[in-house]
């Protein structure tokens, strides 16, 4: 009589383990069968415990998350093919103490030349439940649109709205020191807010006139005063609403062109405000933002005022992975006004990986702007 | 002008101490929550700005450090924050096969004094609303007469206990709606409740 080396190892393992069982677990009748499928259990569990031993969460944790973008865009004057934005974000944190966030946004120019830009880059302590203090180099606070939507993954369409990019009326970012949480205002209301000081901002000069106005994150004060200001919101849970107030103030140094004399100097201000409402599959939302620049103190510069303000309804249809958006947009610069209206159909592969194709209009005082079919593929991680 | 800012300044010192004072943190690592209440600080807040991701994208520690990330965006509070990496944390458990001996081991019992109804309104609510319409994109209508309630107890009992993902929903119900804590007991109870209610 032969008897298979699994048999074998069947009748040993089946001994090994009926030893170390209770008695009452045999004595309820296991049958070999159903010990070795116990058996085959523990070995699951063992190494799933081993697997997850790997991954209990260490003092400091490393993470990285961001966003990324490819484009398509078709004008009058042709078609192109590019890379939009790869924006990893670092984030080194020790336990739910303190962290270190930095985001660094790649792009590709029309020569095929790659820049890098450190698009935020702060170290966040956390002190009590309802307040973080953020110091470094962050988004602006001011709004809603710059420091929360403009993602590629998060942001509805393949474009901006106008005003709201670089050069526009809403404030980019800034370099100091902020503090920002949320709280309870009882059971209906969700407060958040954040207060900051930095270094501020500047207007871009020609001649006198102010052209532009710049919000980079200057890493020096160049006006020798520091600029303060925040935002406060409230989110009503049950009726899906968002509402936000923002307010700054200031001065504001002059570029002109190099050397630049940066002692000159003016006043600034910022008001903006911002909503967002749900209901089921839909989204709208919209903001306005206004910088005003001061008259140089000899006179010699008159003051000018930057607003922008867009609205934006999306709409996702019921049991499907297709979602309808429509955006308008105006930026009133010295000199110009921009109109943008962009309207297009999203597939949304998951929650942060979205193809977007969409059909931008245009349109400026001198009817110089073009009108754009945009195609963008985003994704977040 | 310069005492004005001064009594800003000052303002914003007195705000921030007044916060900081207010509360410390749980000091627990890795954090934990309540993840029934943070199913809806969940279904409340992560749609306010971008989809909503499923919990099974990332694994437990990443969601830490995403959470982090948002607690610092969104304006949260420590304890929804807490509360939703919970809830995330036991969305993103694959169900495990199990092999049980009898089916007499499986534990049927309810939990004392927890209705189907509370059940609902703690852990189900969240994301299929008071009326059962569903209230975060691809939940299911339960008061249609053709939704998923016509399907046989035993289909929607291991869609309760394992986790489903309805066709075009940009997420899966995690496994006991992302409360480990409930029986098979209480899931019978919340079915029920369903059955009767919606």
């Amino acid at each position: 009589m032969s008897i298979s080396k699994r048999a074998l190892t069947k009748t040993v393992l089946s001994i090994a383990i009926a030893s170390a069982l209770p008695a009452q677990l045999l004595a309820a009748g296991s049958s070999s069968e159903e010990i070795e499928a116990l058996w085959q259990t523990v070995e699951q569990l063992q190494q799933q415990v081993a697997q997850a031993e790997e991954w209990k969460s260490p003092n400091t944790l490393i993470h990285m998350a961001g966003y990324a973008d490819v484009n398509y865009v078709n004008t009058d004057a042709g078609s192109n093919f590019s890379t939009g934005t790869f924006a990893p974000i670092f984030h080194y944190q020790y336990k739910d103490k303190v962290m270190l966030e930095a985001e660094i946004a790649f792009t590709v120019n029309e020569m095929g030349e790659t820049s890098a830009e450190m698009e935020y880059f702060t170290i966040d302590y956390f002190m009590t439940d309802y307040a973080i203090i953020v110091m470094g180099r962050f988004l602006s606070p001011l709004g809603q649109f710059r420091q929360n939507i403009h993602p590629s993954w998060i942001n509805k369409l393949p474009s901006a709205p106008q005003g709201f990019g670089h050069g526009g009326a809403a404030p980019l970012a800034d370099v100091g020191i902020q503090v920002r949480g949320g709280f309870k205002m009882g059971s209906a209301i969700n407060a958040n807010y954040a207060v900051y000081t930095g270094n501020g901002v500047a207007g871009e000069v020609d001649a006198n006139e102010l052209e532009e106005a710049h919000s980079p994150g200057f890493n020096a004060d160049l006006d020798g005063a520091k600029n303060y200001g925040g935002r406060f919101g409230l989110y009503l849970p049950d009726s899906k609403v968002d509402l936000g107030l923002s307010w700054a103030t200031g001065k504001a140094a002059d570029i002109e062109d190099l050397p630049t004399d940066f002692t000159i100097k003016r006043d600034w201000d910022f008001i903006g405000a911002d909503f967002t409402w749900h209901l089921g599959g839909l989204d709208v939302r919209g903001e306005y933002v206004k910088q005003s620049y001061g008259e140089r103190a000899d006179g010699s510069s008159e003051g000018a005022d930057f607003d922008a303000t867009y609205v934006q309804v999306a709409y996702r249809f019921p049991s499907t992975k297709w979602e309808a958006v429509a955006r308008t947009s105006t930026y009133n610069q010295p000199g110009d006004t921009l109109d943008r209206t962009t309207a297009g159909i999203n597939y949304i592969f998951t929650g942060n990986v979205i193809a977007k194709v969409a059909y931008e209009a245009n349109d400026n005082n001198a009817k110089t702007a073009e009108d754009k079919i945009l195609v963008q593929m985003a994704y977040g991680f | 002008m310069k005492i004005l800012n001064k009594r800003i300044y000052a303002l914003m010192a007195t705000t921030g101490l007044l916060l900081m004072s207010a509360n410390v943190q749980s000091g627990e690592w890795p954090p934990t929550g309540d993840a029934s209440k943070g199913a809806k600080a969940w279904s409340d807040n992560c749609g306010r700005c971008h989809n909503i991701r499923d919990g099974k994208e990332l694994r437990d520690d990443q969601w830490i450090g995403t959470v982090m990330h948002m607690r610092v965006r969104a304006g949260l509070t420590g304890q929804d924050t807490r509360d939703i990496l919970s809830f995330l944390q036991a969305s993103n458990n694959t169900p495990v096969k199990r092999i049980s001996r009898t089916k007499s081991r499986v534990s049927t019992e309810a939990t004392a004094g927890l209705t189907g109804k509370d059940v609902y309104t703690q852990t189900c609510i969240a994301c299929h609303g008071d009326d059962g319409k569903g209230v975060v994109p691809g939940a299911p209508d339960f008061t249609d007469n053709q939704g998923p309630l016509n399907k046989t107890d035993e289909e929607l009992m291991n869609s309760l206990i394992n986790g489903f993902q309805s066709p075009g929903s940009p997420m899966a119900m995690p496994a006991k709606g992302g409360n480990s804590a409930l029986t098979i007991g209480d899931l019978k109870n919340v079915l029920e409740y369903l059955k009767s209610t919606f």
